[in-house]
């Protein structure tokens, strides 16, 4: 009877190994972090201040830049930190201030785009132009992400001198939150 | 002389059992034999399709949405009996998709590029459906069926092809795996 008992368990499993209905197959996908960030176009800003013509006139401040764009994609965990863009002037024009304020995002961008924080006036430390970044894409080139506008003004006429071609630096950086 | 009859007929009934036995086994080991030509079933030796988008350069671009895999990623093997234990010799196909770590903004679908090999001598036996793509979900779905009308009908290496959509940079960061089971049934 023993015998009987373990050729039946040996049958079951004969069968049952035979008998299988289903096969499986596998698909994994792996995704990781992605965290990049460009100005479009490269091309450099010219600002130019007017002389004025008549006497007792202020200079005339070039009209406010609408023609940088930030594109960024961003990918994160589920519950990973969300990301910022940052941004800081590698000098300070004596009596002019860089004012920069990044506009809603538009374009094919999709997910959770960067919200942008009040209009800034540049200095060399970092101060934040875009906040919460999650998993986005702002598509590439201009017309895509979050327009720039950038401004000059004159702060302290005591402080203004004549310059020419005098080159300074903005430099965004997008990092965690 | 009592006791000596008793002994004997005890002897008739245990060579009796033994052949009982013997014939039960030897019925069975039979059986357990022939037991694949009594079953429809549905196997496949496929490796994982493992899917690891092109590293994103350029910044506001998202990862390309779409990946097609080899139009013969899943080589399916189905048999069909004659007469099964179940019912005519004839199988339905179908599949569906069981996630572990999956997202609902990923669609997989899968459709059939090729009609396989028929094994052996089969007159009359049918492998069809439709060749179109099928979107899986966890619902079974029909993809093909096998008739074997005067015969055994077993197909080997039919080919399956599968695609992946909706892959973004929007999908939180991990690996993400799915199953693809198919199971075979009367039709």
């Amino acid at each position: 009877m023993k015998s009987i008992l373990i050729l039946n368990l040996l049958l079951f499993y004969v069968f049952h190994i035979y008998g299988q209905s289903t096969a499986t197959s596998t698909v994994n996908l792996t995704l990781t972090t992605v965290m990049l960030m460009d100005i479009e176009p490269s091309t450099p800003l010219i600002f130019d201040f007017t002389a004025p013509t008549e006497a007792g006139e202020p200079i005339i401040g070039p009209a406010a830049n609408l023609t940088k764009w930030i594109n960024y994609t961003s990918a994160i965990t589920e519950n990973g930190l969300s990301r910022k863009i940052t941004a800081s002037l590698s000098e300070i024009i004596p009596g002019v201030s860089i004012k920069i304020v990044a506009l809603p995002t538009s374009g094919s961008g999709q997910g959770i785009l960067g919200i942008p924080n009040p209009e800034i006036t540049l200095n060399t430390l970092s101060q934040n132009l875009l906040n919460g970044i999650k998993g986005a894409f702002t598509g590439n080139g201009i017309n895509n992400g979050h327009n720039l506008r950038i401004t000059l003004i004159t702060n302290d006429y005591s402080a203004l001198k004549t310059l020419s071609n005098k080159t300074v630096m903005i430099t965004y950086t997008i990092l965690s939150e | 002389m009592k006791t000596n009859k008793s002994i004997h007929t005890l002897n008739i009934e245990q060579a009796f059992m033994r052949i009982i036995f013997i014939l039960f086994v030897l019925t069975l080991a039979s059986i357990s034999c022939t037991a694949q030509i009594l079953f429809r079933t549905v196997t496949t030796s496929t490796p994982t399709w493992n899917i690891t988008p092109t590293a994103i350069t350029e910044a506001g671009n998202d990862y390309s949405s779409e990946y097609s895999s080899a139009e013969n990623q899943i080589l399916l093997n189905a048999y069909v009996p004659l007469i099964g234990l179940t019912g005519l010799g004839n199988g339905k196909i179908s599949v569906h998709q069981e996630n572990s770590t999956w997202n609902n903004l990923l669609t997989l679908s899968i459709k059939r590029t090729g009609p396989g090999t028929l094994e052996g001598i089969c007159v009359n036996c049918k492998l069809y459906g439709s060749l179109n793509e099928i979107t899986l979900t966890n619902i079974p779905q029909e993809i093909f069926n096998i008739e074997a009308v005067l015969s055994i009908a077993s197909y080997t290496n039919i080919p399956l092809q599968l695609k992946l959509r909706g892959v973004s940079v929007v999908l939180p960061v991990k690996n993400y795996a799915t199953k693809v089971i198919f199971t075979i049934t009367a039709i």
